[in-house]
């Protein structure tokens, strides 16, 4: 059974696409909007894109911006583990085993996209 | 004849102890030496837990329930002041979730109407690896002792506020949260008084710094400190809680030992700054003074 009966590249795009949303409203709750806004502005495009037939390259595009959230969220939690000085406790409250299983799912999610993306469309 | 000398000598010496010291502050030193104590992990909490520090979210939370408890058992109706809000910048924003925290208050009520409330406050939260005995369980220990004296009173003609502020640490979070929200309740506050770091005096002067004083607290300060024989430096800028009223056009005062005069805690920040480095005689003076300032603030 191939892989894309089961997984299409819309169901792909929204799971990883959820907890950029999620985490807009959470903002959007304490009266930030700046997070939705930004998830808007990357999503409205991708929507776009698979709407006309070209999801390859939504994916592509979607992939490499996973794969480069994972890494900055990787980069900045392992120096903040290191560097104590002048980091915020909030902050550091977070890196949290929790914190780090959803950095690799971005990373991996993002890898996964980028390679298979030919064969889920 | 002889022994009327010698009780006369008594009785002299023993008010000589005494003098300066009101009947409240006599009875609040060991009250805030056993907060100290607790908040710095010199002695245990009742639950048996040892507070090493008051820096990640569940030692924050022990501390705030012990304050909540410590408030309640000198008969205040303590209450939380949770809050929820952004990190520093955007991208901080897209990585992390939002900063939550919570301050611990009780309102003294007036005891004639009134609808003026004058808040004082101290920090709670240590930076990380901190006991924070000195930064900031003095300040702490002295707005609870302050509060009890207040309770006390039979006659207030203001509200007063006492709260406990989170995250001084992290860029006056609490206190910022809890001026934003004190400013949208429209609450007319008459003033804001902070304390930060109230446990050092090498030098033994007794002497404390009041941090970009209100002109009318600037004065109402330095005429008890001068009646109290507290010597008194006035510094300007905002260091701590303040900053966060100040910003918002409160009229406020930051009360601290000699920080800008070079009498301070060099333990600041540091796994040192622990309970044996707190002056408590320095720390029952400056309680005497803003109880004064307080007290006056009540009868007036």
């Amino acid at each position: 059974m191939k892989i894309q009966s089961y997984i299409t590249p819309k169901h792909l795009v929204l799971l990883s696409f959820t907890p950029i949303f999620v985490k807009g409203f959470e903002y959007l709750l304490i009266g930030n909007t700046h997070p939705l806004l930004v998830a808007t502005i990357i999503g409205l495009p991708l929507a776009v894109l698979i709407w006309f037939k070209q999801s390859i390259w939504a994916l592509k595009i979607w992939s490499v911006l996973l794969i480069g959230y994972g890494t900055i969220r990787l980069l900045l939690s392992t120096t903040l583990l290191f560097v104590n000085k002048g980091v915020e406790a909030a902050i550091q409250d977070q890196l949290t085993p929790s914190y780090f299983i959803w950095t690799i799912s971005f990373l991996a999610l993002g890898i996964f996209l980028y390679r298979r993306r030919r064969q889920l469309v | 004849m002889k022994n009327l000398v010698v009780l006369l000598l008594f009785v002299l010496v023993g008010s000589q102890v005494t003098l300066g010291q009101t009947p409240g502050t006599r009875h609040t030193g060991s009250m805030q030496k056993e907060l100290v104590a607790k908040l710095t992990g010199h002695l245990p909490l009742e639950s048996g837990f040892v507070l090493t520090q008051r820096s990640k979210s569940f030692e924050r939370a022990i501390a705030a329930q012990y304050l909540e408890e410590s408030l309640k058992s000198i008969g205040l109706q303590a209450r939380k002041h949770q809050y929820t809000v952004s990190n520093i910048n955007l991208i901080v924003d897209m990585m992390f979730h939002p900063i939550e925290g919570t301050n611990i208050y009780a309102i003294i009520p007036a005891t004639n109407a009134s609808d003026e409330y004058v808040v004082f406050g101290a920090h709670y939260d240590s930076e990380p690896g901190s006991p924070g005995a000195i930064d900031n369980a003095s300040g702490v220990a002295l707005c609870y002792a302050v509060a009890k004296q207040l309770a006390e009173l039979q006659v207030r003609n203001r509200n007063f506020v006492v709260v406990f502020f989170d995250q001084e640490e992290d860029d006056e979070i609490g206190s910022r949260a809890f001026a934003q929200w004190a400013k949208e309740e429209g609450r007319n506050v008459h003033s804001v008084h902070t304390t930060d770091l109230v446990g050092w005096d090498n030098n033994g002067n007794r002497a404390v710094e009041l941090q970009s004083p209100a002109a009318m607290l600037e004065s109402t300060y330095k005429a008890i400190a001068e009646r109290l024989g507290i010597p008194i430096h006035i510094t300007t800028g905002a260091s701590s809680d303040n900053k966060s009223f100040l910003e918002m056009g409160f009229d406020t005062i930051a009360i601290s030992e000699e920080w800008f005069n070079g009498d301070h805690t060099p333990h600041i920040h540091k796994p040192t700054d622990v309970y044996s480095t707190v002056n408590f005689e320095y720390l029952s003076s400056t309680t005497e003074l803003v109880y004064e300032v307080m007290k006056q603030l009540a009868e007036n």
